[in-house]
This record gives C-alpha cells, structure tokens and sequence, in this order.
C-alpha cells in the first residue's frame, strides 16, 4: 500500500484527471466515470506492492505501523483505509463526470447592474466579466468601449450559452473555469463609474499607475507579476527565450511573496497568518488564475502544517489541493496554465523527495555541498522543463531549446529582479520625487538580462515541435517520476507509466 | 490459497487488466459525446465563404484554412428552425457569405466574420441591428463615405449605418432604423423575439402574441399592460425597448 500510505491524494488526482480528460474526448458520462473507476483499481493494485525501498526515517506512520505491528489488524486497517480512499475516488468520479455533462447554462433576458472584474484582450474584441445578480456574465466589447474593471455597468440585454468557437481551443472551457454562466448579448451598456473600494477597482487603478509612471520592460513585468496583464512585445520576447511561464503568476510568484513575509517575520505565529493572508491577497490580486489560486492554497497547506509542527511533502500537498480545486471547478483541467503549473509542480515535488529520501538514507544524514546544489536546481530545472515540453508544444507550437538553457538562470535571476522591481517601483508609482531613478535602474537591469537572453536564444536556435513521442515522452517521465517517488518499485513504475503514456499517445488525436 | 508470489503476481495481473480495460474504454466511446450546454451555433458556413472573397485573409489568425476544413463538432440546436445566409464586406477581417441562425443580429455577422480590422469605423455600425436572410451587411472603413444611407434601407429590419439590403425583404419582426436601440415591433413580432426582451419567458412572450391574436393589434405601447403578466414594473423594462407598428 505504498501509493496510499506515502501520498494518497494522487489517486483521485490521477483518476479525476482521467475522468476529465476522457470527457474532453468525446467519452459519454457512464464511460468516463468507468474509467476512472478502472484507473483508481488500477493504480491500488498496483500501487500495492511489497519493494523494500523505504529508507528509514522517512515512511509514513502507516509503514511503521506496518514494521511493528501485528499482522491482520494490520491488513485490515490498510484494507479499511484503501477501501475509504476508493470510495472517496470513486465518487469523486461520478461526480466529476456528470459536471462536464451539465454545465453552466443560462439563456433568456438579463437586466442589472454590476461590476466589471476582469477586462482582457480577446481576438480583435475586448472580453468583460460582469458579475450581475444572475451570475457571472462574458461580454464582447469594441476595444475603443473604454470600460475597465471595477466599472460599474448597467446593462439591458440578452444570454446565450457560450460557444465553443472555431479555433482549437475550447473557448467554453475557459470561460467557465472563470465562473461565467453565459455570453451577454446587451441591447443597452450604461457605465455607471468606479464601483470604489472592490478589488477589481483596485487592480484598474494599480495598472494606470504602473502604465502610465513605470518604463517599458519594468512596467511590462510588473504587469504580468502585480495584475497577471500580459504586454504582448513582452510576451514574445519571453516565448522566444522559452521563459514564458515567468510571465504567468504560478507558484514561482506565489512562492516569492510567501518566502519573502516569512524571511522578514520569521517562523512566528504572526509571520504564518500574515503570511497566508499577504498570499491569498496577492494570488486575487493577480487576477485570480487557477495557477495562482492552486499555489496559494498549497502554501496555506504547509503553513498550516508548519503551525500544526507537521511536515508536508511537495507532491502530497499538491495532489491534495489539485485534487480538490478539480472537483470546485472541474474545467481548469482544461486551462493550459493549470496543467503546465500542476505538471511542473509534480514533477519538482516528486524530485524533492526522492532526494530527501536518498539523503535520509545516508548515515547522519547528508551535508550538501555549494555544487551539489547548484547541480540539483540545474536538474530541476531541466526535469521541469523537459515534462512540461509536450504540453506546451501540443498548445503554444515548436518550444525553443534555448528554454532549457535560459531556463537554468532565468528562474534563479527573477527570484531577485521581481522582487527588486516591485520595490524599486514603489517610489514611482507613489508619485515621490525622484522615484523615476530607482525604476530607471531596474529598466537598466531588465535590458541586460535581455541582451543576455537574446544571446542564448541566437546560440541555440532550434525547437521542439509536438509528435506522438513527445507526449508519451513527457507523460511517462513525469509518472515514472511521481510513482517513484511514492515508493513503487520501478518495475511497477515503469509498467503503469508505459500504459498511461501509450494511451495519451493513441488517443490524444481522437 | 494462494503462495505470497502468485499472490502478487495475481494482484499486479488484475491491475494491468484494470489499466487496459480503462484503455479499451476509450478506444470505444471516444467521440461518441459532444459535451456541453446546447448552443446557438448553426454549423459551418464556410463552403460560402471562399478565398477569392477574402482579401484581407492574410492579415487574419493562421486559422483559417483550419476552419475550412475542420467543421466545429457542435450540432445546431433543436430548436434553430433555418439559417439566414449574409453576406459581409468591408472592413472586417474575414469578408464572405455566412450562414447564421434566423433571428440573428449585426454582431453575429460581424463575430462570424473575424471582428473588425483595424481601419473600421466601428462607430458607424449599429451592432444590434436585426439581420435578415439575403442581406448585405457593409463595415465602411475610416472615412469612406457610406455607400447605402439610412434612406436607402427603407425596411428597417436591416443594419442601419453602414448596411444595407437592397433586395432583401426586411425582418417582419422588427422596426427602427439608426437608432443605438432597437426596437421590437409587438404587432409582428414572433414569440422567439419577443424572448429576446429583458424579463419576458416563453409564457409571456406567448400570451403577448395570444393577446395580440385575441383582441387585434396593439394600437399603443401602453397596451402591452393589458397582456396578463406584464404588470406597471415590467412594462417601465420594456416600453423602450419596444413598438408598435402596421
């Protein structure tokens, strides 16, 4: 029972997201649910196994139990536990599956007033989220419509059920993942001013400050990191030098602003709460992406944990959280930012324990030097990148080799530029007298990083295009990865990760 | 029973077979759902809509042979009775001939056929105007002079400013020309119009044309409070948003 002992929650992770992905195949509800239901038996099987891996120090109370207790109370705890788990699985299933086949659907007359909370670009149009006394309402805008968010509209018109467009993506899937209930099509749009003191308010007055006082590469990185905006000559740079996740709020930024509050409050009671809420506020702040919420509630668990004097593993507090955020709103398994935050997440987290495992093992424990952890966040970074190479080529098109190269000092290098810009920005954005300097120095700063970047990207201009064999690559990496670090023996690792891999081969055209 | 080997090797049979009986599950049901909410997506239009028609392609998403060729796997719905066939020109990013649901308005057309391009006067284009089949739907470019007029659109159920149908019978269900708003005609106007008015369900809408059939024409908005249902508060929603006419 390794798999339900060392981390239980990627059992419904893995077979939820089966569910979901089924689903988005074009399997009927009865099916999908089957599915996972086979999954989840599959992966309990197999997950069972009797390896003698675990290195001492390092199992779950579960195992050790398992050493020192008396066999069959023993085996039927494990039994009751495994069972429980199922069931939870299996429910979860059924749930899951009749959600993708009952979406939101509104259509008929709608008349209000509310608040814009999120403006965006959206082809040649602008996209509005309008939160009216009905729901959550999507409108399509003329760019030139001035509305921005935290405006308060009065609106007349008409809802119909979203779309799912023409292009590849499933437009439908992304709009629901951000609560919309359908397109409102208005007879009549009457601004009615700021709404005041709402985040949403907020946030348009933080991005007119930062457009209108900071210079061009700080101001679009501040964007990006501050409000989740995306400045489109950014964007392109970032994507020509395979950083473009930079650029997404995930758990890179989350993790700054948590790390940050607790290095300057220490591990104090005060320091946890503050900094749980400090997090919470910036991940909604940023616009509320299902990356941002994902990240924010795994901090919550581990300064929870940390409170409670329990550790927490990587890969069992992001199972936990994905799995739960799965069944709030089960469409983010859609949202490309979410699979490649989850996917990346995973594999650091399963990599983390596999060293802590090893280094558990080692008489003593185990003094690392400078190198070897320079060299461990090298493979880390490169082991992010490699499993997150077939998502992004299957979405976004050929991934630039350079990534893996600039990929190893941009993460390093934006720990210290982001925060440094956000204080460097301060002065200006507050309007203080020769605050334009400090922000002129970071613009200084993000050129040379840029000059850097454009280097590494010319050396190493080649690309990675999506074939069969990188998604199954990609996707047998990251289970071999994730079930080893769970304690399954490699054999059983390999087998399952084969079957799993084949089956995203086979069937991802369908 | 069994020796703790061929336990195992039982245990790790049974979860191959559960992983491939997974597999085999999607092999037979993949594509057999469409999931999602019903919708009012009319199918593809694109067989109209052919290169030679579209000269500002180029400057469009790199899709668009993909929509050619790829046919969205959404269904019309039930309850789509026809499609109206428009044709769109100027400055829109996809010119062409578009199949859209009866019922249809200005801002179909236009979404159908890419949005605006960059040199629009999307101020002279009244986006809520009602379609109708056959129609020519005009985006006139920054300071091109409009080709039809307002006069020239004598049936008023075409787009206004920038539209024109000059073959094309107009929309009986609607009137008013121009205006930013437009209005629903409540002596021609069909039931599924009529739902398009904030507040008003298929049983209001049918007792407006039940009332309408029953006691003659509305000579009168004020007349839409004698429909059962539709009391002073509903009526202050709609009495702007509605006409009466021949």
């Amino acid at each position: 029972m390794r798999l339900v002992a060392r981390c239980p929650a990627l059992l419904p992770l893995f077979s939820w997201s089966a569910v979901l992905w089924v689903s988005s195949l074009g399997v009927p509800v009865i099916p999908a649910a089957g599915i996972g239901l086979l999954l989840a038996a599959g992966f309990l099987l197999l997950g069972s196994g009797t390896d003698t891996d675990v290195a001492a120090g390092t199992e779950s109370s579960l195992e050790s139990l398992e050493k020192a207790g008396s066999g069959g109370a023993l085996a039927g705890w494990n039994g009751a536990v495994a069972g429980t788990l199922f069931l939870v699985t299996a429910l979860g299933c059924i749930f899951l599956a009749w959600r993708t086949a009952t979406p939101p659907h509104f259509a008929g007359g709608v008349s209000g007033t509310g608040t814009v909370t999120l403006e965006r670009p959206w082809g040649r149009m602008r996209a509005l989220l309008l939160d009216l006394p009905q729901g959550r309402f999507l409108l399509f805008v003329s760019p030139f419509g001035g509305h921005r968010e935290g405006d308060r509209l009065s609106v007349q018109g008409y809802a119909e059920p979203l779309e799912r467009g023409n292009g590849s993506l499933d437009m439908r899937s992304f709009w629901w993942a951000r609560g919309v209930r359908a397109v409102l099509r208005p007879y009549s749009v009457r601004d009615e001013g700021a709404s005041g003191a709402s985040l949403a308010a907020w946030r348009s007055v933080l991005r007119r400050h930062i457009l209108l006082k900071l210079p061009r590469r700080v101001r679009g990185h501040l964007l990006a990191a501050w409000l989740g905006g995306r400045d489109p000559a950014l964007a392109e740079l970032h994507r020509r030098w395979g950083t473009s996740h930079l650029l997404a709020v995930s758990g890179f930024h989350v993790g700054l602003v948590a790390a940050l509050v607790w290095v300057l409050l220490g591990k104090r009671r005060l320091g946890m709460f503050l900094a749980g809420g400090l997090v919470w506020g910036y991940a909604l702040l940023a616009g509320a992406g299902p990356s941002a919420l994902r990240a924010a509630a795994m901090v919550q668990l581990f300064l929870t944990g940390a409170f409670l004097g329990r550790k927490s593993g990587v890969t069992s507090a992001v199972a936990v959280v994905a799995a739960g955020l799965l069944l709030w709103r089960p469409w983010w398994f859609q949202d490309v930012g979410w699979r490649l935050s989850v996917t990346a997440v995973l594999v650091l987290g399963a990599y983390a324990d596999l060293l802590g495992r090893r280094d558990a093992g080692e008489p003593g424990g185990k003094e690392e030097s400078a190198l070897s952890v320079a060299r461990q966040g090298i493979s880390a970074g490169l082991l992010a990148w490699v499993a997150t190479a077939g998502i992004s080529a299957s979405v976004f098109g050929p991934v630039p080799l350079a990534g893996a190269l600039v990929n190893m000092v941009a993460i390093p290098v934006f720990a210290v530029l982001l925060p440094l810009a956000s204080l460097a920005a301060l002065p200006a954005l507050l309007g203080l007298p020769g605050g334009g300097y400090a922000a002129g120095a970071m613009e200084w700063l993000f050129l040379w990083w840029e000059k850097g970047a454009d280097g590494a990207a010319t050396l190493l201009s080649a690309s990675l295009k999506w074939s069969w064999l990188l998604g199954g690559g990609t996707v047998f990496l990251v289970m071999a990865l994730v079930l080893g670090s769970c304690g399954i023996g490699r054999g059983r690792a390999c087998l399952i990760s084969i079957i799993l891999s084949g089956s995203v081969m086979a069937f991802s055209g369908a | 029973m069994f020796s703790p080997r061929i336990r195992g090797m039982l245990v790790l049979a049974a979860g191959v077979a559960c992983l491939l009986a997974a597999w085999g599950l999607v092999g037979l049901f993949a594509g057999r759902w469409h999931g999602g909410a019903p919708t009012t997506e009319a199918g593809s239009a694109l067989p109209f809509l052919s290169t030679r028609e579209s000269p500002e392609g180029k400057t469009g998403s790199g899709s668009d042979n993909a929509r050619i060729s790829a046919p969205s796997p959404v269904r019309p719905s039930a309850s789509v009775p026809e499609e109206w066939f428009v044709y769109v020109t100027g400055a829109v990013v996809r010119p062409g001939v578009y199949a859209l649901p009866s019922g249809s308005r200005a801002y179909a057309a236009l979404e159908r056929a890419g949005g605006f391009s960059g040199e629009a006067n999307t101020e002279a284009v009244n986006l809520a105007a009602p379609l109708a089949d056959g129609v020519h739907f005009h985006v006139p470019r920054k300071g091109e002079e409009l080709r039809h007029g307002a006069s020239s659109s004598p049936g008023g159920g075409v787009p206004s400013a920038g539209a024109s149908a000059p073959s094309a019978p107009s929309r009986p269900g609607s009137v008013g020309t121009g205006g930013s708003a437009v209005k629903i005609n409540l002596n021609t106007a069909t039931e599924a119009d009529l739902e398009k008015l904030p507040g008003v369900g298929p049983k209001t809408a049918a007792a407006i044309v039940a009332d309408r059939e029953a006691r003659g024409p509305f000579s009168r908005i004020e007349d839409l409070q004698r429909v059962r249902g539709i009391g002073s508060k509903k009526f202050d929603a709609l009495k702007d948003l509605v006409t009466v006419g021949p």
